[in-house]
C-alpha cells in the first residue's frame, strides 16, 4: 500500500514543488481587483448589455451612466450626465440640461438625442430592463420624451408624478449611433461597449477573469485616477474572503462572518470595512391575509416579543442597529420624524407586554402553551426560511423561541431561493423574512409597504419587494397620491410625516434592523476610499445603484 | 448486423425516453426561474420590470404539450435555447465553457485510475495471499465506498487548507491568460491535482477488484499451466497470457465509466468549484435554469448511450457469440 500512495503522491508533490512559484500573481499597477456584489459565477460569458437583467459589472453605472445620482449617504442628488433639472408646467414637465463636452468612449459627442433614443428604445422593445421602464413602459406615466436642442431633454408627464424623477435620473444612457443598428437589443451581448462612463474598454476577457480599463474620452477631465478594474471569478464567498485576507482583492461587497477578528485584525493597516446602514430595513413578514395577522394587536405583540439586539449580535456580530417604528433606515434621514419613539414603542423588547396585549385582545392560551385564534385554531405557523441565507438561518432559533414565549409556534420550512422568492411574490407563506425594500424615494418605499396598488390576491404575483404582506390602507393611498401629485418639497415632507404615523399605528410589516451595505477595501494600493470618516457615497460595488460611480471617480492609485 | 440494428433501435428508444424525462423533470421542481434572477439583482425590480424579464426569457404561458413538441424539434436540431441564468448566452455556449474541463478531468482520471487499478489487480492476483492482495483491493473498495463529496471535503481540508499544498478551487489561477505557455499549463495541472486525486480514489476500487478476481480465474486455466510447463518467463505469462485475457470484461466497464465522467463528477466538481459540467449542473438546478439543465442532461444521456453502443459494437468483434444470442 505504501508503494501505491507513493505512486499517487509522487507526481503531485513534484507538481506542487514546481508550481508554488506561480501561485501568487502580483497585481498590475493601477488596476483595481474587484469582487462585485451578486457576481459569483465560476466562468464569465461576455455580456455588457445594460438592458439585460444580469450584465457583467460594471456595465450599468460604470460603463454607462445615468443623468443624475441619488446619493443615499449624503441625501444629495448629484448632477452627472445632466448638469441641472427643473420642473415646469406645475410638475407636468421635467426638463434636464446636459453637461457640455460629454463624449462617448469612441470619441463621438453625447447629445440630448441619445437620451431620447434610450427612452424610446426602452418603450418600444419588449424585454428590455432599465430604471426608466417604470416611466415609459406600458403602464408608464411619461407621455413623451423630446430634445428641443442638443443639451436639453424634456419629459412630459400624463399627470403629476414627482417620484418619477428617480426612475428617470437612474436610467443609463446608451449611444444612438451604435444602438440604432442593433438588431435584437434583448439578446445583444455588446462585446465591445461604447459608453460615457469612467471605465469602458474591455481589454481582457477570459472565462475566469476580465478587465475593464478607463475611458480615454472621459468627460470629467483627469478622472478616473486609476487605470482599470479586473474582475476574477471567485465562485464562492470563501474564495472571496481568502483573497481579501491575502490582500489580492481591493474592493469587495461581501458579508464575512466575524469580519473584524477573522480578517481585519490580521492586517489592520491595509484591510478595512465599513458597513453603512443606509439601505433598507430587514423585515419580518406576517401574511396579513391570514388570521390572526390581520389584527394589528397581534402584529405589534409579535414585534414586542422579538429580541432584536440578540439577533443583530448573532447575524452580524453587532454590526447594525435596531429598526424604529417608521421602518426607514438612515438613508431616508431627510424625511424621517425627529424622534420615531414618539410615534410608537412596539419595536422594544418586552414579551410581558406582548402577552398582556394578546390576553386583553382575547387570544386565549391553550393548554400546551400555544394561543388559540378566535376560531379556536392553535397559532402554529410555517416560517419560510431561505437555503443559503446563513445570517438569517442563524437567527431562526431566536425568533422561534421569542414567539414561543408569547404562545405562537413557528415551524421552520427551508426553501431554495427560487421557491422562497416565488412564495413571497405570490403571498403563499405564513411568516417569513425579507431583506428589505430598496427604493430611491420614500414614496416608493411606503407605496410598497401599504398601498392598495401594490396588493395582489393570494396566488397572483406582486412586483418584487412590493407588499409581500398584502396590507393596504386607504388613508395611506390618499397620502401617497398627495405626495406624488406635488413637486413642492415642504408639502411632500408634511405628507411623509403622516405616512410614518400610519406605519407606526398599523405595523403592516415588522422592521427588524437596518440592513448594512457590505463594503470592504484594501488601502495598500489605492486611496480615497469612502469610510465612516469620509462618508461621501454608499460604497458597495454593485451595478443596481448609481452610488458606485462616485467611488470609482474618487479613488486614486497610489 | 441485425444485432447492431436491434441495439440501435433500443438506443433510439432510450434516447427518446431520456429526452421526455428531461423535459418533465425540471418542470416538476418547485420554484420560479425569474425569482432566482431577481435574487442576483438586488431588490429593485417592479412589476413592469419583472414582466420585461419574463418576456426576455421567453417564459410564456403555452400549453405544456406544445412546449414539449417545440422542445423535441429544437432538441433534434441541437438547439437547446438560451440559458436563463447566463442570459443571453445560448445553452451550447454555456456548456462549452465547462465541457473541456470535465473531459480533461475525466479523461485524466480514467487513464490513471484504469492503469493503476489494473496494475494493482494484476499483482494482487499474481501474488495471491500476499500482503498486497490482502490489503489493497479491500482498502481501495473501502475508500471508494465513502461518498465522493466527503472525500473531496477531506482533501480540501487536509491537503488544501491545512497543508496548503494545492489550491482548493477553480481550474487555474485567476488572472492568468489561458495559452500554451508553461505558467498556464502548470497552473492547470496544479489546480487539477486535488479533484483528480479524489476521482481516482473513488473509481480505482472496482478496477482493482474486478481485475484481481478475473485474473485469478484465468490463472487457473489450462493454458497458463501449459505456458508454465513450457518454461516461459513469469512476466510473459503474467502479462501476455493471463492479464490480457482477464482484461476483457473491463471493456464493458469503460463504457459505464465514460458516463461517470459526465455525471459522477458532479459533486466533486462542486466541492472544488471546478468549472466543469457538474458545477454548471448544480448551479443550473439551483437557479431553475431549465434550458441549461436540459442541455446538460441530454449531453450526459448522449455520452452514456454512445459509449454503450460503441461497447456493444466492440464486443461483437471481441466475442462473436453475443451477436447470435
Amino acid at each position: 500500500m505504501k508503494k501505491i500512495t507513493g505512486l499517487l503522491l509522487a507526481p503531485m508533490l513534484l507538481a506542487a514543488s514546481t508550481l508554488a512559484i506561480s501561485a501568487a500573481e502580483p497585481a498590475k499597477t493601477g488596476v483595481m481587483v474587484v469582487s462585485p456584489s451578486s457576481q459569483s459565477q465560476p466562468t464569465y460569458l461576455r455580456n455588457f448589455n445594460p438592458f439585460n437583467a444580469t450584465p457583467l459589472f460594471p456595465t450599468t453605472n460604470g460603463i454607462y451612466e445615468p443623468m443624475m445620482i441619488d446619493n443615499k449617504v449624503t441625501g444629495e442628488t448629484v448632477p452627472w450626465l445632466a448638469r441641472a433639472f427643473k420642473w415646469e408646467d406645475g410638475g407636468k414637465k421635467l426638463v434636464f440640461t446636459l453637461q457640455d463636452n460629454v463624449k462617448w468612449s469612441d470619441g463621438e459627442p453625447m447629445t440630448a438625442s441619445d437620451v431620447v433614443f434610450t427612452f424610446d428604445l426602452l418603450a418600444k422593445t419588449n424585454g428590455l430592463q432599465g430604471a426608466g421602464l417604470q416611466a415609459v413602459g406600458k403602464s408608464g406615466y411619461v407621455k413623451s420624451v423630446e430634445a428641443p436642442d442638443d443639451k436639453t431633454v424634456v419629459f412630459t408627464f400624463d399627470h403629476v408624478h414627482s417620484p418619477g424623477f428617480y426612475d428617470i435620473i437612474a436610467q443609463n444612457i446608451v449611444p444612438e449611433h451604435i444602438w440604432k443598428d442593433v438588431e435584437d437589443p434583448v439578446k445583444f451581448t455588446n462585446d465591445n461597449p461604447v459608453g460615457t462612463g469612467p471605465f469602458t474598454e474591455v481589454t481582457a476577457f477570459q472565462s475566469q477573469s476580465y478587465q475593464v480599463d478607463k475611458n480615454p474620452y472621459y468627460w470629467q477631465t483627469g478622472k478616473p485616477y486609476y487605470n482599470g478594474m479586473r474582475m476574477p471569478a471567485f465562485g464562492g464567498n470563501d474564495a472571496v474572503s481568502v483573497a481579501f485576507a491575502n490582500g489580492t482583492l481591493d474592493w469587495a461587497a461581501q458579508f464575512f462572518p466575524n469580519m473584524q477578528k477573522a480578517i481585519i485584525d490580521k492586517n489592520p493597516e491595509d484591510l478595512h470595512f465599513w458597513w453603512p446602514t443606509v439601505g433598507a430595513d430587514v423585515l419580518f413578514m406576517l401574511n396579513t391575509k391570514i388570521t390572526p395577522f390581520d389584527d394589528v394587536v397581534v402584529r405589534k405583540a409579535v414585534s414586542l416579543a422579538l429580541n432584536r439586539k440578540q439577533m443583530i449580535q448573532i447575524a452580524l456580530q453587532g454590526q447594525s442597529s435596531e429598526s424604529d417604528v417608521t421602518a426607514l433606515s438612515s438613508g431616508y434621514s431627510a424625511w424621517k420624524v425627529k424622534d420615531p419613539s414618539t410615534l410608537g414603542d412596539w419595536v422594544d423588547f418586552d414579551p410581558a407586554r406582548a402577552n398582556k396585549m394578546l390576553d386583553e385582545a382575547g387570544y386565549k392560551m391553550g393548554p400546551d402553551g400555544i394561543r388559540l385564534t378566535p376560531d379556536g385554531e392553535p397559532m402554529v405557523f410555517d416560517f419560510t426560511m431561505v437555503n443559503g441565507f446563513t445570517d438569517w438561518i442563524a437567527v431562526t432559533p431566536v425568533i422561534s423561541q421569542n414567539l414561543k414565549k408569547i404562545g405562537i409556534k413557528l415551524e421552520v420550512v427551508m426553501a431554495d431561493v427560487p421557491v422562497a422568492f416565488g412564495n413571497w411574490i405570490n403571498g403563499e407563506y405564513d411568516v417569513s423574512m425579507f431583506f428589505g425594500i430598496d427604493a430611491s424615494s420614500p414614496y416608493t418605499y411606503y407605496r410598497n409597504v401599504m398601498s392598495a396598488k401594490t396588493v395582489a390576491p393570494i396566488g397572483s404575483p406582486t412586483g418584487f419587494a412590493e407588499n409581500f404582506w398584502r396590507y393596504s390602507s386607504d388613508k395611506a393611498d390618499q397620502l401617497l397620491d398627495e405626495f406624488a401629485g406635488t413637486v413642492d418639497h415642504d408639502k411632500q415632507f408634511a405628507v411623509m410625516q403622516e405616512l410614518q404615523k400610519i406605519m407606526a399605528d398599523e405595523a403592516p410589516v415588522i422592521p427588524m434592523w437596518h440592513a448594512p451595505m457590505f463594503y470592504e477595501y484594501n488601502s495598500a494600493r489605492f486611496t480615497g476610499w469612502a469610510d465612516a470618516d469620509n462618508a461621501y457615497t454608499a460604497p458597495m460595488p454593485r451595478q443596481t445603484t448609481s452610488d458606485q460611480l462616485l467611488l470609482m471617480t474618487t479613488v486614486k492609485a497610489k | 448486423m441485425s444485432f447492431i440494428l436491434r441495439r440501435l433501435g433500443f438506443y433510439l428508444l432510450a434516447f427518446w425516453a431520456a429526452l421526455t424525462l428531461d423535459f418533465i423533470l425540471p418542470r416538476l421542481l418547485p420554484g420560479d426561474p425569474v425569482a432566482s434572477l431577481i435574487a442576483g439583482m438586488g431588490s429593485r425590480l417592479n412589476a413592469a420590470q419583472i414582466t420585461a424579464l419574463r418576456e426576455a426569457l421567453g417564459l410564456i404561458d403555452e400549453p405544456l404539450i406544445i412546449q414539449y413538441f417545440t422542445y423535441l424539434s429544437h432538441a433534434l436540431r441541437g438547439d437547446f435555447g438560451i440559458s436563463y441564468s447566463s442570459f443571453p448566452a445560448p445553452v451550447s455556449a454555456v456548456i462549452g465553457t465547462g465541457l473541456m474541463w470535465t473531459v480533461l478531468l475525466g479523461l485524466c482520471a480514467l487513464i490513471v485510475s484504469f492503469i493503476l487499478g489494473h496494475i494493482i489487480g494484476i499483482f494482487a492476483a499474481w501474488w495471491r495471499g500476499s500482503l498486497l492482495d490482502k490489503i489493497a483491493p479491500a482498502l481501495l473498495n473501502f475508500i471508494g465506498a465513502f461518498p465522493p463529496f466527503f472525500l473531496a471535503l477531506l482533501a480540501v481540508y487536509v491537503l488544501g487548507l491545512t497543508l496548503q499544498w494545492f489550491p482548493t478551487s477553480h481550474a487555474y489561477e485567476s488572472g492568468l491568460e489561458p495559452g500554451l505557455n508553461f505558467e498556464f499549463l502548470a497552473s492547470v495541472l496544479h489546480h487539477m491535482v486535488l479533484p483528480l486525486f479524489v476521482v481516482i480514489l473513488v473509481t480505482i476500487g472496482p478496477w482493482t477488484q474486478g481485475m484481481r478476481n478475473v485474473m485469478i480465474g484465468v490463472l487457473a486455466e489450462d493454458y497458463i499451466t501449459m505456458a508454465e510447463a513450457k518454461g516461459l518467463r513469469q512476466n510473459r505469462i503474467m502479462l501476455n497470457y493471463a492479464a490480457r485475457n482477464a482484461m476483457l470484461p473491463s471493456v464493458t466497464g469503460f463504457g459505464i465509466f465514460l458516463g461517470f465522467i459526465l455525471s459522477g463528477q458532479v459533486l466533486i466538481e462542486q466541492v472544488f468549484a471546478y468549472p466543469g459540467l457538474g458545477f454548471l449542473l448544480v448551479r443550473a438546478v439551483g437557479s431553475r435554469d431549465y434550458p441549461l439543465v436540459q442541455g446538460l442532461f441530454i449531453m450526459i444521456t448522449i455520452a452514456v448511450l454512445v459509449a454503450n453502443f460503441m461497447v456493444d459494437i466492440l464486443y461483437t468483434r471481441l466475442d462473436p457469440r453475443v451477436s447470435r444470442g
